[in-house]
């Protein structure tokens, strides 16, 4: 379709049909028929009018230097910490994957309500089910800090997933979670904001612009990826930002990914640069992504016979445990 | 520092004060809560005025403030007396009243000062007289729907034309909220309604033709920079953003430059250097002049139509040329 729209751009439609052979001719009264039934065309009544419908600008840009951080926590304590990080920076969006014991909501109620201090907007929380939470004990604890828009305790019972107007709520019967568990790609994290878009054009949709704390406490792109850029007892993120290789992957976009580039759902993706088919070729493609471009089928991509020795490189062997 | 002159519930002047801090300009935002008598003193000596400020309780001279941005709220002076004038007191209601008045002088001197730095916008123009627009549109050349303001049933049908289905009806004023048992309303713009009905004599209410849209368009501007929506509802006028639960949709459209000339004219006319106007386009692809609003929300045309106006709303305190 798109060839079409190109072909058919500035030109009177009666024309630019005209110009077709009949076979191309049907096709492409198929796909007027399907933009104007679907309201995603219309008819102008002069050049003038079309051609006062400029294609959108692509460019993307943010306030925030730092858009989104992953902090790995296994001790209460080192929240005060990330506290301070999440203020030097102005981070609006904020994910914790907490590794201690959560066992009594009040108790995490006081660690959270320190965020509302902070400069971020919104809070992610993944954790461990050790206190059998139901959904609505989460539903009812979400209410009460706003910040929150996503909570998923692993290790449930069952899987259990309740969405309100802010928040997600998810239950996962999953019982390990944290670095070895990201970078799934699946067609469920598909994000169709134009933000996302426009990012994706030009920047990483997973890594541009994000920051991470690992539980030992080193600062790094996210906490799957190997390379380190200093402790946080005597490295600030800031300093660590400014670090030549930091932005290194910030601006690998799926252009420049192999596979990636030919899939139709490249820049609505999310991407991995973790977890790679060819662990040597920073521009491979996403190993744990089933999804084959050239056939337009997904295929579970744990099992598949061309990754097994990525998998392996990985340590990701409980997989097929 | 730039005064920022917002409401607390304005999540735009979170974005752009986003921006702000991204390019390092000081400011201080006040919101609804914080703009009742800001000033400490004003000395006028030496052919000079010497304002002294009390902004949230923090002293600062009126020439440390290198911008200004009237977004929402509004510079008040309000007196302690003014609770006086409900009281059957005739003594204390004038004395309440003759406040008012000081309070005036000060609010436009106060208004009038601060929009001479470098300002967006000034609140002694955020209630623009909804009929001088539509006079002012006529003058520089746009077309506006057929407009009758009257008393008496006749005159709708013969100045107007006769099928009910194509008059509308919306207040003189601009939206207007009632609240009534615990909910508010809009009065919006509505079709006028079985004409048989109407009485013979009525106050003074407006009717307008009603234009068939192809769609609507909404242009932000700052100074000289048109940025233009064109917005796609079958609403009546495209206030929904929803609609059938399906985002209505929005696209950038680029104005013509002969419109571009009317709005320059239109906006000083006005005396706003910022706002949003409201056209509608028929199915003739005739344009059609709306309403021009000092202070409308501009979030959703800069998110749909990808125009970073936060951004280049904080650009214009730095004194920098926005770019289109």
């Amino acid at each position: 379709m798109q060839i079409f729209i190109d072909f058919a751009h500035g030109q009177e439609l009666s024309k630019a049909l005209g110009a077709l052979e009949e076979e191309d001719k049907a096709v492409a009264e198929e796909y007027i028929d399907f933009l104007l039934t679907n309201e995603l065309a219309f008819y102008c009544s002069s050049l003038e009018e079309y051609n006062s419908f400029p294609a959108i600008d692509t460019s993307w840009d943010d306030a925030a230097s730092i858009t989104n951080a992953v902090f790995e926590i296994d001790d209460p304590n080192n929240i005060t910490h990330i506290l301070k990080s999440i203020s030097d920076l102005y981070i609006p969006c904020v994910q914790l994957i907490i590794h201690f014991s959560i066992d009594n909501l009040e108790v995490f109620s006081k660690q959270i309500k320190m965020f509302n201090d902070v400069s971020n907007k919104t809070l992610q929380i993944l954790f461990r089910n050790h206190g059998e939470f139901s959904i609505g004990d989460l539903l009812a604890f979400s209410a009460a800090h706003p910040k929150i828009e996503l909570m998923i305790a692993f290790g449930s019972k069952e899987n259990l997933w309740q969405e309100t107007n802010n928040t997600s709520i998810i239950l996962s019967t999953q019982n390990d979670y944290g670095s070895d568990y990201c970078g799934i790609v699946q067609a469920a994290y598909f994000n169709f904001k134009l933000s996302h878009y426009t990012e994706s054009l030009a920047h990483n949709t997973c890594l541009n612009r994000k920051i991470s704390i690992d539980t030992k406490g080193n600062i790094k792109n996210c906490p799957s990826m190997k390379e380190s850029f200093g402790h946080i007892s005597n490295t600030t993120l800031a300093e660590a930002i400014e670090k030549s290789s930091f932005k290194n992957y910030w601006n690998i976009t799926k252009d420049q990914v192999s596979v990636c580039r030919d899939c139709e759902f490249r820049h609505i993706c999310t991407d991995c640069r973790a977890y790679l088919d060819n662990p040597d070729d920073p521009y491979s493609k996403p190993l744990k992504c089933g999804y084959n471009p050239y056939t337009c089928e997904w295929e579970e991509w744990s099992t598949h016979p061309m990754k097994r020795q990525a998998i392996q490189h990985y340590q990701l062997n409980f997989l097929n445990a | 520092m730039v005064l920022i002159l917002s409401a607390s519930n304005d999540v735009s002047t979170d974005y752009v004060i986003e921006w702000f801090r991204h390019y390092k300009i000081p400011c201080i935002r006040l919101n609804e809560r914080d703009t009742g008598n800001i000033l400490a003193s004003v000395e006028f000596r030496n052919g000079k005025q010497f304002i002294a400020l009390n902004i949230k309780g923090q002293p600062i001279s009126m020439d440390d403030i290198t911008g200004v941005w009237f977004r929402r709220s509004t510079i008040t002076f309000t007196s302690a007396l003014s609770a006086h004038r409900k009281k059957e007191d005739a003594l204390a209601w004038q004395i309440a009243a003759l406040l008012d008045r000081e309070n005036r002088v000060l609010t436009e001197f106060i208004a009038t000062k601060l929009s001479t730095i470098n300002a967006l916008n000034n609140q002694l123009n955020y209630n623009t007289n909804k009929l001088l627009t539509l006079m002012y549109a006529q003058e520089v050349g746009l077309k506006i729907p057929h407009t009758l303001i009257a008393t008496v049933k006749d005159d709708i049908r013969n100045k107007l034309g006769n099928a009910d289905s194509e008059i509308i009806t919306k207040p003189i004023q601009d939206i207007f909220w009632l609240n009534y048992s615990g909910t508010s309303r809009a009065q919006y713009t509505a079709a006028l309604s079985e004409y048989s009905q109407i009485p013979d004599r009525f106050y003074y209410s407006l009717f307008q033709e009603r234009i068939e849209k192809k769609y609507e368009l909404r242009i932000f501007f700052i100074e000289e920079k048109f940025y233009a929506c064109a917005i796609f509802s079958k609403a009546t006028e495209g206030r929904n953003v929803y609609q059938d639960g399906k985002m209505v949709r929005m696209v950038p459209f680029s104005i013509s430059n002969t419109l571009k000339e009317q709005l320059v004219r239109l906006s000083s006319l006005c005396k706003l250097n910022s706002g949003s106007v409201d056209l509608m386009v028929d199915k003739q692809g005739d344009c059609y002049f709306l309403e021009i609003n000092p202070v409308g929300q501009f979030g959703y045309i800069s998110k749909e139509c990808n125009y970073h106006l936060d951004q280049k709303i904080a650009k214009f305190f730095q004194h920098e040329p926005v770019q289109q």
